[in-house]
């Protein structure tokens, strides 16, 4: 599911009041309120309607029915959504409440039914990865194959056969990495010509032939570091994201060839940074108009842990400036026995996550999970494991890391902004996760899917 | 009876060092358009403003003392203030990036 900050769009027309009796129908109605403004929806709803809420936190316990018996309607805190039992007359009063008055939308809440055990039973996924005791007797391959023949009877089932069933073509990487045919960067007509990506991150190695002929603006965040990259993880993700269309010697790494790269140093060559170097840097690439932001960065958080407000609301200008900002997921898990929560921004559900899958389209075993909410889910997942790229020194390396996954998404954004004008901000970020394509893994773990070049 | 050394150079900066609070604080939409004024609103109530980042309307600096932060929360156009949190990338060498 796409995440998205609160959005003032047009309301949809007057609805019509349905009766209690329609089908499908309860006769509530759902009532959307602003996620930066609930208190000015909740005195909307009781000076037009006259209604009183009862606070979904409240009522731990008790049922939906039981907190209506005591109020006119309910609030979920954390949705911003209220469920009002509104008589006809008071409906039509609410829905002449303007969305910038503290009411975005007013929709008829639906009967949901728990879904039957229906003659297409689907069975429980196959372990992908079983450990021994799970195998019993029984070998890796054999499994492999009869989670592959289980997925083709559910492909046909299911009527979305080839989507799903997991394997790359078998090409080698002479000539291109097995991360940019996984993305078809290969394959798309698009190379981000005109289009500028920010990677913030440890600089970049000014003095790499694969980059002397392209453009580069490059600023440095740290005090008394130059943007000349002492460590190597910017000059990777900078090569995985904008790397050339012909390097000095193949394979070919770069996923936006002709995209103008803004190299912003907000690590240290150590490696260290701070919330305030990142929000510098966004700013330098918002100010310099970047489509897209590439950090490959982040910062553990607990459990049940709440995103930075701070980054929340930038992440939300970024978008409305026109600026996509995409984060590394994280690298804490240590799957199967431990998923660890998406990190610090990535978190944001303005800022999007990106996870870490590797050759098999499996989820990496040290990438972080959708665990948390409000934004902590994952949105996308690209190639992370055995990921060639740039290097200082040697010009090239072979890494790991949801890092290694973010500018992949970097450069296939750059693809379809240069592909569409108007694809910039939520527009593009709605692009990417509607065209990844679908694996067969949860979306706690890969999100949409794995993320697809416009072709 | 022993005099003690006055608390001077290092000693004493380090020491207001690790006093000092980093922030970020955010500026909310309604007062964007006043940002420089906000910013001055910000520095009278104690903030050591570091960089302002106008596009995005928010401000990283430091505060001497973590009572600042409940008078920083209180400057009218402030919308959020949090401590600064610190990143660590592994090392080059590492397998995981």
């Amino acid at each position: 599911m796409a995440k998205s900050g609160a959005r003032r769009g047009s309301r949809a027309e007057a609805l019509p009041h349905p009766q209690p009796s329609t089908p499908g129908l309860t006769g509530r109605h759902l009532v959307l309120l602003p996620e930066d403004d609930v208190r000015t929806g909740i005195s909307a709803l009781k000076s037009v309607a006259g209604l009183k809420l009862a606070h979904s936190r409240d009522f731990g316990e008790q049922s939906i029915q039981t907190a209506l018996a005591e109020a006119d309607g309910i609030l979920f805190d954390q949705l911003r959504v209220a469920v009002v039992a509104t008589p006809p007359d008071q409906l039509h009063a609410l829905n002449s409440v303007g969305t910038d008055e503290g009411i975005l939308a007013i929709e008829p809440e639906r009967v949901v039914h728990a879904l039957a055990n229906g003659r297409i039973g689907i069975p429980e996924p196959v372990p992908t990865r079983p450990n021994d005791t799970a195998t019993g007797n029984l070998s890796i391959d054999y499994l492999r194959g009869y989670r592959d023949g289980v997925n083709a009877i559910l492909d046909r089932l299911i009527g979305d056969a080839g989507s799903r069933a997991g394997l790359l073509p078998q090409a080698g990487e002479s000539e291109v990495t097995w991360g940019l045919q996984a993305v078809r960067a290969t394959t798309s007509r698009w190379t981000g010509q005109g289009i500028r990506v920010a990677v913030l991150d440890t600089g970049m190695d000014l003095n790499h032939p694969d980059f002397e002929s392209l453009p580069i603006e490059a600023r440095s965040f740290i005090a008394g570091e130059a943007v000349q990259d002492g460590n190597g993880h910017g000059t990777h993700c900078i090569g995985t994201a904008c790397g050339p269309l012909r390097p000095e010697r193949l394979p070919r790494y770069g996923v936006a060839g002709n995209a103008t790269i803004y190299a912003g140093k907000v690590l240290s060559d150590a490696g260290s940074g701070s919330d305030g170097s990142i929000l510098a840097g966004i700013d330098w690439a918002l100010a310099n108009g970047c489509a897209v932001i590439s950090m490959s960065l982040g910062a553990p958080v607990a459990a049940d842990a709440t995103p930075s407000a701070v980054f929340e609301q930038v992440g939300r200008r970024a978008l409305a400036a026109g600026s996509l900002i995409v984060a590394a997921a994280g690298n804490s898990s240590q799957r199967p026995n431990r998923l660890a929560p998406v990190g610090h921004p990535a978190n944001c559900t303005s800022i999007m996550a990106v996870a870490a899958v590797d050759q098999r389209l499996e989820v990496a075993w040290f990438s972080c999970a959708g665990l948390n909410p409000q934004g902590g889910q994952i949105d996308l997942a690209a190639p992370g494991v055995a990921v060639y790229s740039a290097w200082p020194g040697t010009l090239y390396n072979t890494i790991n890391g949801t890092s290694m996954a973010t500018p992949h998404v970097a450069g296939i954004a750059a693809l379809f902004a240069e592909a569409d004008p108007n694809a910039r901000g939520q527009a593009l970020w709605a692009r990417l996760v509607q065209t990844a394509r679908r694996l067969d893994q949860p979306a706690r773990d890969v999100g949409t899917g794995l993320v697809q070049a416009p072709a | 009876m022993i005099e003690r050394p006055p608390y001077i150079g290092g000693y004493l900066a380090g020491l207001r060092m690790s006093d000092r609070l980093n922030v970020v604080v955010s500026v909310d939409e309604a007062r964007l358009k006043d940002f420089a004024d906000v910013l001055q609103e910000m520095a009278d109530a104690g903030l050591h403003i570091e960089n302002e980042m106008a596009m995005l309307g928010t401000v990283s600096g430091s505060v001497d003392d973590p009572q600042v932060l409940s008078r920083l929360r209180r400057v009218k156009g402030v919308a959020h203030v949090e401590r600064c949190r610190h990143f660590q990338i592994a090392p080059p060498n590492a397998e995981i990036q």
